[in-house]
């Protein structure tokens, strides 16, 4: 890891130490060229010759680099150079992609040129500036124009800079006129490519002009910056001199002779050594080595003072690091920029930018988006990962020869059996076919006769192809449709149970959001007669009303599938058992008419009495468990108390008890009157009005068999599992005391 | 297995009439021994004759505690199996 950093701070870092590695290669992983001589530098170390010891001016452009220098050297005509050029010129500088060789060698040729003669570090200084910049922007290159813009600045403020260097004044130009003949070779091809776009060749002719203009234009400037560099020059190096009292000849003749320490690539002369490394690149890496070297060895000799080149390291090496807020903050404080005294100007107002910029084809161009992305971003942006198509079981679980196999839809949206299929009809005939003809399979022959027994199929028939969840039952066996749907078999409180349960879930996933009604299950009425019981037997040490935990769990819509609370509906449906008739009623509680409606289905029997004995422990409790429960403080959506129904009443109060006439009968001895009761709820829920004849039993029992077997059987295919909305009911506190008797199971 | 896996577990079973029977069982328990075990306390050979719910849900005999989710303390519905057919009697 050290090693690593180590070695790539070398590769980027203009100058470091070299105590830390050597270069001993030149290959192209370059990270491979350097051998680590200190595997474990001092911190200090390191920030002292990169950091701290910066005291000389170096113009960095950090962030915003290219209008900053562009006002600086006033270099508005530098702008009409199209993204073509930014390419060229940034692909060959050495620090962005070490994997694709560099397109175009005009750049270096420039370079090659300018290396060719005895450089000053000087020069190497102004060209970190241009890197750094090139580093900042594609930092944070957003690649709009403006940035590709500011990107195309950069090489010619560097050759601009390469320039003006003391004696190489001609190289100046030459390179320069390369770079303006680069870019008129540049011009034809983008022109090419541009034909799509309309009013193209006129701009380019215009371009053309322009780039004519800008090569006067620059060769002007070159007389005052090349005054101005010269002056900066000096200046610098008479500080220096100053500083370590050597004898400065020059910069050239220091390069060499730091080359002649023989520390370096076996003491080549940095000319030839610039001139016979193959690639523009490395050579220019290697050239910058040689002025880190020759640097730090001054920085040796002098006890470590400041070294004029070593201000660029801080900006590459932060680069490199994807710099810390800590280095950014340094590196403002290191940006002195002397030349920046001019005002940015307008840059951007060219009309070529826009058009040129939406060049989608040119392939160094996606070389820099893609380097922008992956190695310059600073927080790498997380991918979410998917299981491809790979990521199957190799084994088919699909044929499509099967014509067994059912086509599920993925979600099974439908919420109760009843959704599509009123009791009023229409009836799905074609579903009850289905579902009778799978009914009489496998029944047992004499099956008639064990009708008091549970079985009525052959063990291997009995079982249904799923496991049919209906939340407050199952069906376990197909014997629990026999039961439903066969008459002359009377229905338990399972049925009755799940009837009720899609008869409440019914009402509340209703469309408009206001249930009417709700249901209770069986159960509700077997609380209500223990109470009852326990009510009047006084029995000591049990107080009926503590007893009543679960009729308020009820009342609240707690501790029941699908609960609505009773306050926010105006009837409840409460299946009925009455234990001596052997009897299902149904008893509806109309809250705001404080009474209980009972539909029975078997008036004639004569039970009238016995039945109102029984609903008239309801009606007695009810008054007092909807207080105990809150129901009357809930006023929002009814004030009950104001009703006219409960002026004057009391608690002690029952409610009202009316037999409802003039309903649909059972025929004696049918065994319906479970059915009946549910047809009842059925109607009155769907807001239809009880017929008084024509109810056809066997038609009701198949359709509530088909439908609930039909529902069962798709929710069980799809694998949906009901939705576990339900508030739960409250937890009493678990007393364990030793007292409690417990029965243990391992 | 995990630690909490092989603690105990407490529920309570309570009937109609209010009476409430603690149990201590295994996560691991098959709910019908629990129900097993109910209904012999409660005299009844079958259990079948009682269906018990949770939260209003009706538990399935074939699952384990863990399977349902039970926690310690949860108090568990026994509701005694009704029939009706129609005044049976008056004919």
């Amino acid at each position: 890891m050290s090693y690593a950093i180590q070695v790539w701070i070398y590769e980027c870092c203009m100058q470091l130490p070299l105590t830390l590695a050597v270069r001993h290669a030149n290959i192209i992983p370059r990270i491979l060229n350097w051998r680590v001589i200190d595997p474990m530098p001092k911190f200090n170390t390191i920030m002292e010759s990169i950091f701290i010891n910066t005291g000389n001016r170096v113009s960095f452009s950090n962030i915003s680099p290219s209008p900053t220098e562009l006002a600086v050297y006033d270099l508005t005509h530098v702008s009409d150079i199209t993204p073509n050029q930014v390419v060229i010129s940034v692909v060959p500088d050495g620090f962005e992609d070490f994997t694709t060789p560099p397109p175009s060698n005009v750049y270096m040729v420039s370079n090659l040129s300018g290396s060719s003669s005895a450089q000053p570090h000087k020069k190497q200084k102004f060209d970190g500036t241009s890197h750094a910049a090139k580093f900042d922007n594609h930092d944070m290159c957003s690649h709009t124009p403006e940035t590709v813009i500011s990107e195309g600045k950069e090489p010619l403020i560097s050759s601009v800079f390469d320039n003006p260097h003391k004696s190489a004044e001609k190289e100046c130009t030459t390179s320069y006129h390369e770079l303006t003949h680069n870019i008129q070779v540049q011009s034809p091809q983008s022109k090419n490519t541009e034909e799509d776009y309309s009013s193209s060749q006129k701009e380019f002719s215009l371009l053309r002009k322009d780039i004519n203009n800008l090569k006067d234009m620059v060769e002007k400037q070159f007389v005052d910056l090349r005054m101005y560099m010269q002056d900066m020059f000096k200046v610098i190096f008479d500080t220096i001199k100053e500083k370590k009292n050597m004898e400065y000849k020059g910069p050239g003749s220091a390069i060499q002779s730091s080359d002649g320490d023989g520390s370096h690539n076996n003491a080549v002369p940095h000319n030839t050594h610039g001139e016979g490394n193959g690639s523009g690149d490395t050579k220019k890496a290697t050239t910058e080595e040689v002025q880190g070297v020759h640097v730090s060895k001054e920085l040796h000799e002098s006890d470590k003072d400041v070294p004029v080149a070593s201000n660029y390291i801080p900006i590459r090496n932060s680069k490199v690091r994807k710099s810390t807020s800590q280095e950014q903050d340094q590196l403002e404080s290191i940006c002195v920029l002397p030349l920046s005294a001019v005002p940015s100007d307008t840059n951007t107002n060219f009309e070529f930018f826009i058009s040129d910029s939406a060049f989608p084809s040119q392939i160094s161009e996606t070389k820099i988006v893609v380097r922008t992305s992956t190695v310059f971003t600073e927080t790498p942006v997380q991918s979410n990962r998917l299981p491809g198509r790979w990521n199957k079981s190799p084994y088919v679980t699909e044929f499509g020869s099967g014509s067994g196999t059912k086509v599920v839809s993925d979600t099974f949206s439908q919420i109760h059996p009843f959704q599509s299929y009123f009791i009023v009809g229409p009836h799905p005939f074609e579903l009850f076919q289905e579902y009778s003809v799978w009914l009489q399979a496998g029944l047992l022959k004499i099956h008639a006769n064990k009708k008091t027994k549970d079985e009525h199929y052959r063990k291997k028939d009995c079982d249904l192809d799923q496991h049919l969840d209906f939340v407050v039952a199952f069906a376990k066996t197909k014997n629990w449709f026999y039961t439903m749907s066969v008459a002359g078999n009377y229905w338990n409180a399972e049925h009755m149970d799940v009837i009720f349960y899609y008869l409440r879930k019914k009402s509340k996933f209703q469309s408009n959001g206001n249930p009417r009604y709700t249901t209770a299950m069986c159960h509700f009425k077997s609380l209500m007669d223990e109470i009852y019981h326990t009510y009047k037997a006084q029995v000591p040490g049990q107080n009926a009303f503590t007893q009543g935990n679960s009729i308020c769990s009820y009342i609240n819509g707690f501790g029941t599938p699908a609960g609505i609370p009773w306050d926010q509906v105006d009837e409840v449906y409460i299946p009925v058992n009455c234990k001596e008739e052997f009897h299902w009623v149904l008893a509806v509680v109309q809250l705001k008419d404080r009474c209980i409606r009972v539909y029975d289905s078997h008036v004639v029997a004569g039970h009238n009495s016995l039945i109102k004995a029984d609903i008239a422990k309801i009606a007695f409790l009810l008054p007092s468990y909807l207080t105990l429960s809150g129901f009357f403080d809930k006023s929002e959506r009814v004030d009950w108390l104001n009703l006219e129904e409960y002026n004057g009443k009391t608690v002690q109060d029952a409610f009202e008890i009316i037999f409802q006439s003039n309903i649909v009968q059972q025929s004696s001895g049918s065994m319906d009157c479970g059915l009946y009761s549910a047809a009842y709820a059925e109607y009155l829920t769907d807001g239809q009005s009880i017929p008084l004849t024509n109810f056809d039993v066997n038609l009701h029992r198949s359709r509530y068999g088909a439908l609930l077997w039909n529902y069962g059987n798709q929710k069980a295919s799809s694998g949906s599992v009901s939705d576990n909305e339900d508030p739960h009911k409250p937890r009493n506190t678990f007393v364990d005391s030793d007292g409690i008797e417990k029965i243990n199971i391992d | 297995m995990a630690e909490g896996s092989t603690k105990f577990i407490k529920l309570k079973i309570k009937a109609q009439d209010d009476t409430i029977l603690h149990f201590k069982v295994n996560p691991s328990t098959i709910m019908k021994d629990i129900f097993m075990s109910y209904s012999s306390k409660k005299q009844m050979m079958n259990y079948k004759i009682f269906r018990f719910f949770f939260d209003g849900k009706r538990l399935s005999p074939k699952k384990t505690v863990n399977e349902l989710g039970l926690k310690n303390g949860d108090e568990i519905d026994a509701m005694i199996h009704q029939d009706g057919g129609g005044s049976a009697c008056n004919y």
